[in-house]
């Protein structure tokens, strides 16, 4: 294998040899890159499979060369070596640049495209910057549709990695425009639901949703960017949302799924770097890290857009005062968060808030229904998406998965309220329980279900718990006779608080 | 189709009975057996007696049915709870009975079931201590919470309103101030400016979108657009 | 054709049978293994068929569990399923007949919907029970299940009988869980 390679760079080599020497020198890094590898072979080889790799690169920036007879059998290996590089260790945000502009541009086929996007997958971000200019092409429209619809998946999928948002977020109205086509549409809906904050709700989008929805009926991905808009600005909707509606998007993760793990846990440390933060005492937070150690629950990124709440003109006040809203990096003691309350802008993936504590004081305190629904949204997302026993190959991701269970409880349990996304996430998963798998976790969780009727909880839950009940052994019957007992006094407890206290748990979902 | 029967070596015994108690006491075997077989006894009898039984002349309704079967199935879950604790006072009368004419025959201090029955009492002690300290940490536990629950809740969020409320007050004294006529014109002005390049925005937008152009190749159109989605009033 | 009856039989001592009724062969035959290595004190026999009825040629002890797995995969297995169920007389279905489904844990490649088994179950007044047999834990954990309630049905657990453990558990119409 090792020989053939050789041959292939050699010859490689004889037709590009000016370039070569340069590349070289240009980008030493990979050849660290590829000795994480591990493999025995000796570092000559590096050299070449590094030559082989940026001699694609280039092959694919010049485009496609005319007449040349064995154009497949070149084009074929260059894909091959691109692929091989990108599943192993991730493509640099330059490369990453390239390809896009090369896979959108409409240079090559369509399949070509459609196996360049399904490997950009990154080594450690994606600038803002090649998102621009892919989308800048995506406008011009040389690539096919379903290459289009490939692209809008990849940036649904790769949300989290992409630097710089706010450079994605001014292209707002480009994405919109999009809503119009049909296929695009549902992918469209899940991108800007990612990218809505709260200067994005304009009356003439909102005007558009409606007409959207009227001429295709309900459907559930317009129905959750409307939500969305509601809670931002609830005067501008007055059509009703049905309540209690489970606001779901097709997962369009899947083909990147294994790759996404990978690049999350190249990126952490090789100490798990705990972010809980502790009250009064300030922890310096390394900066270069962006996931933690769970590498599910995303570190808190505050977004550097405007200010909170929206004004219809300025005042005299804004000008005069600095209003500018606390970044969250910044947020290291309870003092910091007291001072700056009033300004506090919350992340852009809301699911950080569950491993800090300052987070869930503010979350505590603030009672604002879009933030508890962007809450519940992410949660039931990756809930869905990391349960083991969904998903047969990924049992080795159990602990992660138990991890991620255990900050959700103990987020409940500082809040001292359940979570209606867990509550949907069991009611679901109940019935394929084995009963063993996570136990604790789920019993507890179990434990923290919202206050309902019995007539509703029977058949959701207690018929299912009763079938494994009676079927289980005697501590798995004291377990859960134990949680049921931390239910009851859950639920008296917050029955007995004071009445008058408004009931805003009714969250619609 | 079907496969031969793959016989089971439960606890490693071979065949039926062992003659060699392995793992299990030949008087506990005997008794299990013993309580086994009263078991099967129970359901064939049952299912004998079911059969005698004549079917209804009338048709219920599968309501009705139910309902009926729910009820049957209550008075059979009260006597079997009342035969069990019937059972349970029985044996235990019988054991204490046992207990004592076995205590009568033999020496005191020397046998096994008195060594038994004191580390019994033993176990007895440490249980109850454990259980009492375990209430009684949940009892705190309990009282904190009750405490804790309202002040987490309300006193939080009216201290926040009250925060909000003060800052909103300073802004209302800064804007009071606003009212002079020469900040209303110059308002004014920016108002109209405002709105006309919100639709040159919008306008803007849309004909780069319908000339299918590559805006990103040049710079200065690229640093415009970028521009285009700014919501004006923020500055 | 010859009709499965529960109790034409008497029991062996000590013993207790379990049929187990699928297409998939592999995934009965793991499962077989799975519930031998259990430890019980009483001996048990396990069988393995693809379909019912049973040869008549063979002698076999008194059934006193029949377990129906069904593959959600594979509409195959359910029509499989539906067909056996017609050799089974009517007095087993009080509590000594159970349905399993596997594979509902990838719903993308489910061409049985859930509700269809759930109905199935429902009509024949016997309790379902999901697990995906490919996994060993999950594997493990239904074959120490299914071994209890062998045992309960095979009369050596004092005090209950798969009449009581049925009524135990059965579940009425459960609401469709689309709507949370």
């Amino acid at each position: 294998m090792s020989a053939r390679k050789r041959v292939n760079s050699q010859a490689q080599r004889r037709t590009s040899r000016g370039s070569l020497s340069d590349q070289i020198k240009e980008k030493p890094s990979y050849s660290e890159s590829f000795l994480k590898r591990g493999q025995n072979s000796p570092e000559e080889d590096y050299e070449h499979a590094e030559d082989t790799f940026q001699i694609a690169l280039r092959y694919f920036e010049k485009g496609p060369i005319q007449t040349l007879q064995s154009k497949g059998k070149i084009m074929e290996k260059h894909l091959k070596t691109v692929e091989i590089v990108a599943w192993k260790n991730g493509l640099a945000p330059e490369e990453i640049d390239i390809l896009l502009n090369v896979a959108l541009s409409g240079k090559f086929g369509n399949a070509i495209n459609t196996r360049i996007l399904k490997s950009l997958i990154p080594a450690t971000l994606i600038s803002g910057d090649s998102v621009v200019k892919a989308v800048s092409w995506f406008c011009v429209g040389k690539c096919s549709g379903s290459t289009k619809v490939l692209f809008v998946r990849w940036l649904v999928a790769m949300f989290d990695f992409i630097n710089e948002k706010d450079k994605v977020n001014s292209l707002y109205g480009f994405f919109f425009a999009s809503l119009q086509d049909d296929v695009l549409c549902p992918y469209i809906c899940h991108l800007l639901y990612l990218l809505t904050k709260k200067e994005n709700v304009k009356p003439f989008r909102v005007r558009k949703l409606l007409d959207l929805q009227a001429k295709m009926g309900m459907q559930c991905h317009l129905q959750a960017l409307l939500s969305l808009y509601k809670f931002f600005v609830p005067t501008l909707i007055s059509v009703s949302l049905p309540v209690r509606k489970k606001i779901y998007f097709k997962s369009s993760e899947n083909l990147w799924r294994t790759a996404l793990i990978a690049v999350r846990q190249r990126n952490m440390g090789p100490s798990p770097i705990s972010l809980k933060l502790m009250l009064g005492s300030a922890k310096v937070r390394p900066v270069k890290r962006k996931w933690t150690s769970n590498s599910i629950i995303p570190v808190p990124n505050s977004s550097s857009y405007g200010r909170e709440y929206g004004k219809k003109q300025m005042s005299l006040s804004d000008c005069l005062s600095n209003n500018g809203s606390f970044p969250l990096e910044q947020l290291h003691s309870f003092h910091q968060l007291l001072e700056n309350i009033h300004c506090l802008e919350l992340p852009c993936q809301m699911g950080s808030v569950l491993n800090s504590s300052l987070l869930l004081h503010y979350i505590n305190c603030v009672r604002d229904e879009s933030v508890l629904l962007r809450l519940y949204h992410w949660l039931s997302q990756t809930l869905q998406e990391e349960c083991i026993w969904y998903k047969v190959n990924n049992y080795e991701y159990g602990k992660e998965f138990t991890n991620l269970l255990d900050s959700i409880i103990r987020a409940q349990c500082f809040l001292q309220e359940g979570f209606y996304s867990c509550e949907a996430f069991l009611y679901k998963s109940l019935p394929l329980w084995d009963g063993l798998c996570c136990r604790s976790q789920f019993l507890q969780l179990v434990s923290w279900i919202p206050f309902s009727n019995f007539s509703e909880l029977k058949p959701l839950l207690f018929d299912h718990l009763a079938h494994l009940f009676f079927t289980s052994t005697i501590f798995f019957k004291c377990s859960l006779l134990q949680s049921l007992k931390e239910l009851l006094q859950n639920w008296l407890l917050w029955l007995s608080m004071d009445i008058h206290m408004k009931p805003v748990l009714k969250s619609p979902l | 189709m079907e496969k031969q029967p793959t016989d089971s070596e439960g606890e490693g015994e071979e065949g039926g009975q062992p003659q060699e108690a392995n793992k299990e006491d030949h008087m506990t075997l005997l008794l299990r057996l013993r309580a086994q077989t009263k078991q099967q006894l129970l359901e064939y009898k049952s299912m004998v007696d079911a059969n005698e039984e004549k079917t209804p002349e009338q048709i219920m309704q599968e309501e009705q049915i139910k309902a009926k079967i729910e009820g049957l199935e209550n008075e059979v879950e009260e006597a079997k709870t009342a035969f069990e604790m019937k059972n349970l006072a029985l044996d235990r009368m019988q054991l204490s009975a046992a207990l004592k004419n076995n205590l009568e025959k033999i020496d005191t201090k020397t046998s096994l079931l008195m060594d038994d029955m004191k580390h019994v009492l033993e176990l007895n002690k440490l249980i109850m201590t454990s259980q009492q300290e375990s209430w009684d940490l949940e009892e705190k536990l309990l009282d904190i919470r009750k405490k804790r629950l309202p002040e987490l809740k309300q006193a939080s969020e009216s201290k926040l309103l009250e925060i909000q409320t003060e800052k909103n007050k300073q802004k209302d004294d800064l804007d009071n101030m606003e009212n002079s006529d020469k900040i209303k014109a110059i308002r004014q002005n920016l108002q109209r400016e405002i709105q006309i390049t919100t639709v040159i925005q919008n306008v803007f937008q849309n004909l780069l979108l319908g000339s299918k152009a590559n805006w990103a190749e040049n710079p200065a159109l690229k640093k415009t657009v970028l521009q285009l989605e700014k919501n004006l009033t923020m500055i | 054709m010859s009709v499965l009856r529960p109790l034409d039989k008497l029991p062996k001592l000590n013993t207790a049978t379990i049929l187990l009724v699928s297409t998939e062969d592999a995934l009965l035959q793991q499962l077989a293994d799975s519930m031998l290595r259990e430890d019980c004190a009483s001996q048990l026999n396990v069988h393995l068929a693809k379909s019912l009825p049973l040869p008549s040629n063979v002698t076999r002890p008194r059934i006193d569990l029949i377990v129906f797995v069904v593959n959600l995969h594979s509409k195959y297995s359910l029509q499989n399923v539906e067909e056996s169920l017609r050799h089974v007389d009517a007095s087993f279905f009080l509590g000594k007949v159970c349905f399993l489904a596997t594979g509902a844990g990838q719903e993308s490649r489910c061409s049985i919907h859930h509700n269809t088994v759930v109905t199935l179950a429902h009509t024949y007044r016997s309790p379902l029970l999901f697990c995906d047999l490919k996994m060993e834990d999950f594997r493990v954990t239904m074959a120490q299940r299914l071994v209890r309630m062998l045992q309960i049905c095979a009369g050596h657990t004092p005090g209950i009988s798969a009449l009581s453990l049925l009524s135990l558990l059965q579940s009425p119409e459960s609401p469709s869980l689309e709507d949370l």
